[in-house]
């Protein structure tokens, strides 16, 4: 049960922050689990294609799916054992990681880092995005997570990515200057639904207050390596605030004058809010964008930043 | 990343078995042809580079940028040497496919079978390609009906039947994802 999972500290928070209704609204949803998403993967075959190909195996549907993707209703047998997903014709998925990838939009031929990129689902979405040209660096600091991410770069044929086995925070030891950055942060997951909630421990408040200087220090050291007029997307699936919103807020004051929050073009989600937390805050956080689990997909928090001088 | 030259007589191991899968096209040609450069969508030059055993197609701008890096990969590595001899790896397998003249079609149930890392027995009457082409112990690529490519096999003469012997197939994604990359 979700209750087990989330304990009631931060629903108190969320309460605070969100106000009631909301909170209500969050702790339904977060029992209920998403059906499969299918990405087909643009560089080898369309969504068409797929869809026709799968739908002849008795595989159904949902009618209609945001993002140019697949919402499967029925699966004869499981999917991962069709010879489309094993060559690497698609990937399952949840639908906000389809988000970070087409916010960023890099041209092809440029140089991105993805950090903290293991299991590689965004990594791929990026290449193809990418159109597979370019330089991608895939940066990963558990060992036992690189084979997972290696295996998943080979499987969908993708060929300008670069797997670095080190943290993100010493990245700059590199000495690469990047023109995009996407930085999917470790977060405490307090916004993902039930099924894919899996730790046997519940969240307790220390881990946000953890989190959240990890983050801090990741979002610092990557900044040092943007070029003039490159971007960063920062993305969490945490409910916290001290993991979004507080998070950006205490980066722009970090960085003044230096970042620029870049609107999000997507009509999902709420803009970010920090009034029932500070009474003074950047403005340019209403560019930022916040998901709740009601939404037709996990808790969400994403930002597009854009570095405007040194 | 260490990057070695290959020897003479490892060249000549990896174009042996890679002219054999193709059974056509001679290797060093379709190294040198725009269409490969058109794959990996690369303008420069594309050559042949080794790490520890295993054995990566590049380009010269890539192989420049990983010198820094811990762990590489993101080029198509077509196979290792284990003693010597070149195996082939599964993520050659996309690339050659594009090039392969000869492959052997299989029915969804006998690929279903393959991915499963299991042999696949042919009767000479039932492909009317003519199985008679192969020869005993040689390598073949192996597709499904929808041309997806699923692996590559030997080919073995048994007595009334032709024996496809998985050599690798794409169900070690799932088999050994931990182990095998």
């Amino acid at each position: 049960m979700a209750e087990q999972i989330i304990s009631w500290e931060f629903k108190e928070r969320w309460v605070n922050f969100y106000g009631k209704k909301v909170t209500e609204r969050i702790l339904r949803e977060l029992k209920q689990s998403d059906p499969r998403i299918i990405a087909p993967n643009t560089l080898y075959t369309t969504r068409r294609q797929l869809q026709e190909s799968l739908e002849s195996q008795g595989f159904r549907f949902a009618p209609e799916t945001p993002f140019n993707c697949l919402t499967l209703e029925f699966e004869p047998f499981n999917i991962v054992a069709t010879s489309e997903y094993l060559s690497g014709l698609l990937t399952i998925q949840a639908l906000t990681s389809l988000i970070p990838p087409k916010c960023l939009n890099p041209s092809s031929e440029s140089v991105v880092a993805d950090l903290a990129a293991s299991p590689g689902i965004k990594t791929c979405l990026l290449a193809e995005v990418m159109e597979n040209t370019g330089t991608l660096f895939a940066i990963e600091k558990a060992k036992k997570r690189i084979p997972a991410l290696k295996s998943n770069i080979t499987r969908m044929g993708i060929y300008n990515t670069f797997i670095l086995n080190c943290d993100a925070r010493s990245f700059p030891g590199l000495n690469v200057k990047v023109d995009h950055i996407m930085l999917d942060a470790p977060c405490t997951g307090t916004g993902l639904k039930l099924k894919k909630n899996k730790r046997l421990e519940p969240r307790i408040l220390n881990d946000v207050t953890r989190q959240s200087v990890i983050q801090r220090e990741i979002l610092d050291e990557a900044w040092k390596q943007l070029k003039i007029d490159g971007t960063i997307v920062y993305s969490t699936c945490s409910l916290e605030p001290e993991e979004g919103e507080v998070q950006i807020n205490n980066f722009l004051a970090r960085h003044e004058k230096q970042v620029q929050v870049l609107p999000i073009n997507i009509n999902i989600g709420n803009p970010g809010n920090l009034t029932r937390w500070t009474k003074v805050y950047d403005s340019q956080i209403s560019n930022t964008r916040r998901i709740f689990p009601d939404q037709g997909m996990d808790g969400f928090f994403i930002a597009l930043m854009k570095k405007v001088r040194e | 990343m260490q990057i070695t030259k290959l020897t003479e007589e490892e060249i000549v191991a990896v174009s042996t078995v890679i002219n054999e899968i193709l059974k056509s096209d001679d290797f060093s040609q379709i190294l040198n042809t725009h269409s490969l450069i058109k794959i990996i969508n690369r303008r420069d030059e594309i050559y042949l580079i080794k790490n520890s055993d295993s054995l990566y197609l590049s380009s010269s701008r890539t192989s420049d940028r990983g010198k820094n890096c811990i762990i590489l990969t993101g080029k198509i590595k077509l196979g290792f040497f284990i003693r010597g001899k070149f195996k082939i790896g599964i993520e050659s397998l996309r690339f050659l496919a594009n090039y392969c003249q000869n492959p052997i079609f299989l029915s969804p149930r006998q690929a279903k079978r393959f991915i499963y890392s299991k042999d696949i027995n042919l009767r000479f009457d039932d492909t009317k390609k003519g199985l008679e082409k192969y020869s005993d112990g040689s390598m073949v690529l192996v597709f499904n009906k929808k041309r997806i490519p699923i692996g590559y096999a030997k080919i073995l003469h048994k007595q009334d039947y032709l024996q496809l012997k998985n050599i690798i197939d794409i169900g070690i994604y799932l088999r050994s994802e931990k182990t095998a990359f």
